[in-house]
């Protein structure tokens, strides 16, 4: 498998040179980028890595990018970086499935872990083969309740509409529900979802 | 917009208490987490037209008790940052998905970052308005109704 590679971009060349030097001292292979076009000129899906990007730039943002990116299926996980702290955009970035927002002057080890933190989650998308086997052992450790209640969260039930279904209390569903994302080890039902859907056949 | 519970103003600490009644499983409970009998007014009167109650609490230790039967969250961001994260974190392992949103002044940011981060949760950042405060919590609602 190739080695992933973190992509840097930024119009600010100083700070490009800056982060090239962190994240290259680690040990991570690294491309530079001046703008969200450049890097989508030179973007390959299939290739494994993340992206840290600095929010605001001239002509495309790089909220703007990762909307683009979106679109286009990309999955390939996001570390912003701003020197604004504007709260609504850090949140929306994240909740658009941005890995982490960190603020300049950013502290290196913060930004080495959500690089990190990026990378891992790009490893887990792309090993599919490994997941097949481990969704199937670990669907067999469930109880048949907890079957029943992950059929139904995975057609995009809510838990008020699953209990009322399977007639069990709300708060019981919401037990059930914390305990498949344990069983599973995601953190979300839209990763529950991932795993369970988005396992490209063997 | 603040008008209709002025006769609270004088109630203290007694009229802050929660209300006791177990609400219907399907009515939209929305749970409050703040102590501040002013900001307690002007997020109940916020409420109103969406809420059919509104169940307010002092302190995490007793919210965490009692918090099976709300239908959404909404909590102010404690100075202690790590408290607030700490809270929504307590909430998740319990089994407790219903969504949170917390108000937070603007210096909050890297809590904002982490609270985000966290499935079903939203962040505010202070001041907040009426309109905006009810858009959150109907887009809340409606993401886990």
């Amino acid at each position: 498998m190739t080695e992933p590679t973190v992509f840097i971009i930024d119009d600010d060349e100083a700070f490009r040179d800056s982060v090239n030097e962190l994240v290259g001292s680690v040990g991570f292979a690294t491309q530079t980028f001046r703008s969200g076009l450049e890097f989508l000129e030179a973007f390959d899906p299939a290739s494994p890595g993340c992206l840290v990007l600095d929010v605001r730039m001239a002509r495309m943002s790089g909220i703007a990018l990762q909307a683009k990116l979106k679109e286009m299926g990309a999955r390939i996980p996001i570390v912003f970086i701003s020197g604004h702290g504007d709260i609504a955009t850090a949140v929306n970035a994240i909740k658009d499935g941005a890995v982490d927002f960190v603020q300049k002057p950013y502290h290196e080890q913060q930004l080495l872990d959500a690089i990190n933190e990026a990378l891992r989650r790009d490893a887990a998308q792309r090993a599919p083969g490994v997941d097949a086997v481990d969704f199937a052992a670990r669907v067999a450790t469930l109880t048949t309740r907890e079957r029943e209640v992950m059929a139904l969260v995975l057609k995009g039930l809510p838990s008020k509409v699953i209990a009322k279904e399977l007639a069990i209390s709300h708060r019981t569903v919401e037990q059930h529900r914390s305990r498949l994302l344990e069983k599973f080890g995601v953190s979300s039902v839209t990763e529950l979802m991932r795993l369970a859907f988005e396992r490209p056949a063997e | 917009m603040r008008m209709g519970s002025e006769r609270n103003r004088q109630g203290g600490a007694p009229a802050r208490e929660m209300r006791t009644g177990v609400p219907r499983p399907m009515a939209t409970t929305i749970y409050v987490l703040d102590p501040d009998p002013d900001e307690r007014k002007w997020i109940e009167s916020a409420l109103a037209p969406i809420a059919e109650a509104v169940v307010f609490f002092d302190d995490a230790a007793t919210l965490l008790a009692r918090v099976s039967e709300g239908s959404c969250l909404i909590a102010s961001a404690e100075p202690d940052e790590a408290a607030t994260l700490k809270l929504v974190r307590d909430l998740r392992g319990r089994g407790a998905m219903l969504p949170v949103i917390v108000l937070g002044p603007h210096s909050a940011f890297r809590m904002a970052v982490d609270i985000a981060r966290l499935e079903n949760t939203d962040f505010l950042e202070r001041p907040v308005i009426v309109r905006q405060l009810r858009a959150a919590v109907r887009k809340a609602l409606k993401a886990c109704a």
